[in-house]
């Protein structure tokens, strides 16, 4: 019972720890995908500032660019009819207010952040070239002769031009930049960013997959070892019947030839009977005793108190063994105290089973004399069952083992005294299951007493 | 004065017989029957004064003719010895049996209680 008990509790705990684990893993996931996320948002926004900031530069460049452009038109046109006045480029305000963005933009913090030493040198170039062209533009509007207004014109295409270059090279610069931001923005994401997040992603789905997978094992190893317990139930049952019936039809019919029920026998065939009935009930014993224990290893064992009359329980084991001892040559009897009441209260099949065992392990170790079943009240609250006898007794240093299984005051011992080794164990595990303890008083060569003592139930 | 009715209700062949001859000698006539079935319909035309009653019958289980002598008030005097190798019915079977016994039942034990159960 207690290895069962153990093994039960090692399962449970052991299904606790694969849980736990599982959990674990679900948790550590989830918060290595979360840190993860919050660390690719986090990159991502400060990435898109970027982006956003450089769109909104380069939209300034190119507005300045396109303004620059129409400017230079204007004076191309200029050129080409110089008879026809105004001669005034009215584009230039354009150009004027855009170098003026670009000036305030670049000072701007967000944007100064992503401006480099050469972005800032060209907007400088930028704002120094457009302050040449604005005293061209006055002296145009001035009144000068057509020639002269002829090479002002062209100073100020050569100008115009100038500037064009730079903020081209501006313009360019800007591109590749934001270029380089969504190329920064996405490359970032795929070699840590994206690496946690697809990390994290595939964690979560191996802990899922985990976790549907112990699960399953789980379910599927507790049905296993439901059917296997089944199957053992039912194989016990079954070996239980077919071993004890065929021993019960050997037992009873040599029984009943050796009382002549089928006719008269010579001393020889008394003396075989007899023989093949001590062995017969040795074997009994044993498979009684097996089939016990395996029921007991089954957890199958359990206790069921109703009443009982001591005279019914002390009468059945002696019964059933009065043919051994007889045919042993040794006198089983019994007795039952006049303060024991007529009923008690217990479960008489488990009573039955240590009764037996004790008188069979009694008569086993008995070459002479008697075997005695006794019931008596050991106490007011307390009725005991006791099996005395006259064998040859246990030693003092082997008593403290007696009643583990498997063991036998001398091992050499068994060839002489056959058993498993089982009787008393069993015996014992039955009266503990039943709030019973059980003591041994013995002296080698005189006999022992087993004692039974069970506390006194009067009602149910 | 006429002996007393047993009433063995046993497939085992070998048990059955052993049960007979052992209670013949106890001073019982005897009656086999093997069949759960056949022992509910005998149990309408005798009332016998012991029982011995196996649990695994074909057609109706032991459980069964128990529940059907309890039921009647014609077998209140009757005695049933409950035997079985299985000791989860057994268990099952001990309020209602008389006595339920734990096979292998020997010849003296079942003749011995069997005279108990007629003294009671």
């Amino acid at each position: 019972m207690k290895e069962k008990k153990t093994s039960f509790i090692a399962r449970w705990m052991l299904s606790r720890l694969e849980i736990a684990a599982i959990v674990g893993i679900i948790v550590l996931t989830l918060a290595g995908l979360f840190v993860s996320i919050q660390d690719a948002l986090q990159l991502e926004q400060t990435l898109n500032l970027h982006l956003t900031q450089t769109v909104i530069l380069t939209q300034g460049i190119v507005n300045l660019q396109r303004d620059v452009q129409l400017t230079r038109n204007e004076v191309s046109r200029l050129l080409g009819n110089l008879d026809d006045p105004p001669k005034q480029i009215s584009r230039f305000d354009f150009v004027e207010i855009q170098v003026n963005n670009l000036s305030v933009q670049a000072e701007s913090p967000e944007v100064k952040i992503i401006l480099t030493a050469e972005d800032q040198a060209l907007i400088a170039d930028i704002q120094q070239k457009s302050t040449h062209i604005e005293p061209l533009i006055a002296q145009l509007n001035a009144e000068t002769s057509p020639e002269e207004q002829q090479t002002t014109l062209r100073a100020l295409d050569t100008e115009l031009e100038s500037l064009e270059v730079v903020i081209k090279q501006l313009v360019d610069r800007q591109a590749t930049a934001q270029r380089d931001a969504i190329t920064q923005t996405r490359d970032s994401m795929t070699s840590s960013q994206r690496t946690a997040l697809v990390a994290g992603t595939v964690l979560l789905l191996m802990g899922v997959a985990l976790a549907v997978v112990v699960r399953r094992a789980l379910a599927s190893r507790l049905q296993r070892a439901l059917e296997s317990e089944r199957f053992k139930g039912q194989l016990l049952n079954s070996v239980s019947h077919e071993l004890r019936t065929p021993i019960a039809a050997i037992r009873g019919y040599s029984q009943l030839m050796g009382e002549e029920a089928y006719g008269s026998l010579n001393e020889k065939q008394k003396t075989t009977i007899k023989r093949i009935l001590i062995n017969t009930t040795q074997l009994q014993g044993m498979v009684n005793n097996l089939l016990d224990r395996a029921q007991m290893d089954q957890g199958k064992l359990t206790v069921r108190k109703a009443p009982f009359m001591p005279a019914d329980l002390i009468e059945t084991a002696r019964s059933a063994l009065n043919v051994l001892a007889q045919t042993q040559g040794l006198e089983l009897t019994s007795e039952i105290t006049p303060d024991v009441p007529n009923t008690l209260i217990g479960d008489e099949l488990r009573l039955q089973q240590i009764l037996f065992n004790l008188i069979s392990n009694a008569l086993k170790f008995t070459q002479k004399g008697s075997v005695c079943a006794r019931i008596f009240m050991h106490d007011k609250t307390h009725w005991a069952l006791q099996v005395v006898d006259t064998g040859i007794g246990i030693p003092t240093e082997a008593q403290a083992h007696i009643f583990e299984s498997f063991w036998q005051v001398d091992s050499s011992a068994t060839r002489q005294y056959r058993g498993s080794g089982l009787g008393l164990s069993i015996v014992k595990q039955l009266v503990e299951l039943m709030d019973g303890s059980i003591s041994l008083t013995s002296h080698p060569g005189q006999g022992s007493t087993f004692t039974v003592i069970f506390p006194l139930e009067s009602e149910l | 004065m006429n002996k007393p009715l047993a009433l063995i209700i046993e497939d085992e062949e070998d048990l059955a017989e052993i049960y007979s001859v052992a209670l013949q000698s106890g001073g019982f006539e005897t009656e086999i029957i093997r069949d759960g079935q056949a022992a509910v319909e005998r149990l309408t035309g005798m009332v016998p004064e012991v029982v011995i009653l196996d649990l695994h019958l074909p057609h109706v289980d032991g459980a069964h003719i128990l529940n059907k002598i309890r039921e009647n008030e014609l077998f209140s005097r009757t005695a049933v010895m409950v035997t079985t190798a299985d000791v989860q019915l057994a268990e099952d079977m001990h309020v209602q049996a008389d006595l339920v016994l734990l096979k292998p039942v020997s010849v003296d034990q079942l003749r011995e209680l069997a005279r108990r159960m007629l003294r009671r």
